[in-house]
């Protein structure tokens, strides 16, 4: 039998499924992959992430914890630190606040929703990665990644459910 | 007098509101940018958070990426396994064509050494390396790096150059301790000074994102040919001259392309040629736990 501490301790690995699920897909972003060619772009796995917990689990994944895991990938990928925790604040603000919405009737119309903010999400990037710079960025890069990401959500969004099913059960 | 219960409750739960709402997400998003503008500007403290960083993840995205390697290298052994005739064929046509080169580079390394002690040159040591593997990629559609599982315990400094078999990949902007990070020719950062073989007519090597870097800033009076040879002039000071880079692709319109002879996307290990370029006076340099400026 487990005791109190047991169960809060489980409780608490619980609830730090959707933090370390978002981590984890980000560094899963960072593996030198190579298929076909598109070694360069990888789709943005950890904001199908943000989006699914900020959708789904708000509690679990709040706007700080975005903003964290956004500066640890920033800092371990070499690019602009600070744009995807830019990025993922928002992406998380937003899709909390919308999660009525965004939650869709059906699968098919959350997915559509994700396509959505996914092209948000590329645009804002692209337009914070710019500004900084001071001159436009390759845009074709970005539309591709966003492409990829979108295309990755399904499988995603299935995986991402049997976590949330296990921490229903822990809880 | 402490405050009810209640009410310290009800201002912690505000709080937390208001932090998870629309002030909070504003105050995360300035936050963000001030690092973007202060990254911009080469804030040494946000290079230094990076390289302590990276130093610190370096062993679990290692850890990660092993199931990667070592399907690709069963995905390499299988191919090869297909393809082993023709490649016997090719390798046996190569070798003859090799040993050919080799009596030439042979007899032109006994004339260079009996030119460079006629001349008495100085300065241009044998350069060391080290191997490192590739533990890591940006993945990001605005960067070209790599992170290496080295770092400066084992010797190795920002600047120095990468390479593979084929050619030049990039040099090292950030070393920590054990990790350090490629940028790559192809990054809209890049920039790598080179010359063409036959001439010697200078310019720079940019990098623009895309698979094949332009030629800007040429000599005016070079006049490049599709098909001729890049390699690196050393005027920077930082990379060695004389190593190879790719050759000429296309004239335009625009700058000039430049096809690499390195496949930046097959990378698993890679070479880190430490040179010490040439210094003016016994003091300065850069120690192996800085970033150069890209």
């Amino acid at each position: 039998m487990l005791g109190a501490l047991g169960r809060r301790s489980i409780r608490l690995a619980g609830g730090a499924i959707p933090a370390l699920s978002t981590l984890l897909l980000g560094m899963v972003g960072l593996l030198p992959i190579d298929v076909g060619g598109l070694t360069r772009i990888t789709p943005l796995l950890a904001a199908i992430a943000v989006h699914y917990w900020s959708v789904f689990r708000p509690d679990l994944l709040p706007p700080w914890a975005a903003f964290a895991i956004g500066l640890m990938l920033d800092l371990a990928s070499g690019g602009l630190v600070g744009l995807y925790a830019f990025v993922f604040v928002l992406l998380a603000g937003y899709a909390s606040s919308q999660r009525r919405v965004l939650s869709g009737d059906s699968f098919v119309t959350g997915w559509a929703g994700f396509a959505v903010v996914m092209v948000a999400v590329s645009l804002l990037e692209w337009t914070m990665a710019s500004l900084v710079r001071g001159a436009p960025m390759p845009a074709g890069a970005s539309a591709v990644q966003s492409l990829l990401t979108v295309a990755l959500y399904p499988p995603l969004f299935l995986l991402l459910g049997r976590a949330q099913l296990s921490l229903l059960r822990e809880s | 007098m402490a405050p009810p219960r209640g009410l310290s409750a009800k201002a912690i739960g505000r709080a937390r509101r208001l932090l998870t709402g629309g002030v909070g997400i504003g105050l995360l998003a300035a936050t963000a940018a001030t690092l973007m503008v202060l990254d911009r500007i080469d804030n040494a403290a946000v290079e230094r958070l990076r390289i302590e960083f990276t130093d610190l993840a370096v062993p679990a995205i290692e850890a990660m990426s092993q199931p990667v390697v070592t399907a690709r290298r069963v995905a390499t052994e299988a191919g090869a396994w297909v393809e082993v005739r023709r490649q016997n064929a090719r390798l046996t046509e190569e070798n003859d064509r090799l040993r050919q080169w080799q009596t030439v580079a042979r007899k032109l390394e006994q004339e260079n050494a009996a030119l460079r002690a006629q001349l008495a040159v100085r300065g241009e040591a044998g350069p060391r390396f080290v191997t490192a593997r590739v533990v890591g990629d940006s993945g990001g559609p605005f960067v070209r790096t790599l992170l290496l599982g080295a770092g400066g315990r084992d010797g190795l400094k920002a600047g120095n150059a990468a390479v593979v078999g084929e050619g030049l990949v990039g040099r090292l902007v950030e070393v920590g301790e054990r990790a350090s990070r490629i940028l790559l020719l192809s990054d809209l950062n890049s920039r790598v000074p080179i010359m063409l073989e036959n001439g010697r007519y200078r310019g720079i090597l940019a990098g623009d994102n895309s698979g094949q870097p332009r030629l800007v800033f040429l000599a005016s009076a070079a006049r490049p040919t599709v098909g001729e040879r890049i390699v690196t002039s050393g005027h920077d000071g930082v990379l060695p001259p004389g190593l190879p880079v790719g050759v000429i692709a296309s004239l335009g319109p625009g700058d000039p392309r430049v096809a690499l002879f390195a496949d930046l996307s097959l990378l698993e290990f890679v070479r880190v040629l430490q040179h010490d370029p040439p210094r003016v006076g016994g003091a300065g340099g850069r120690d192996g736990q800085t970033a150069v400026t890209r």
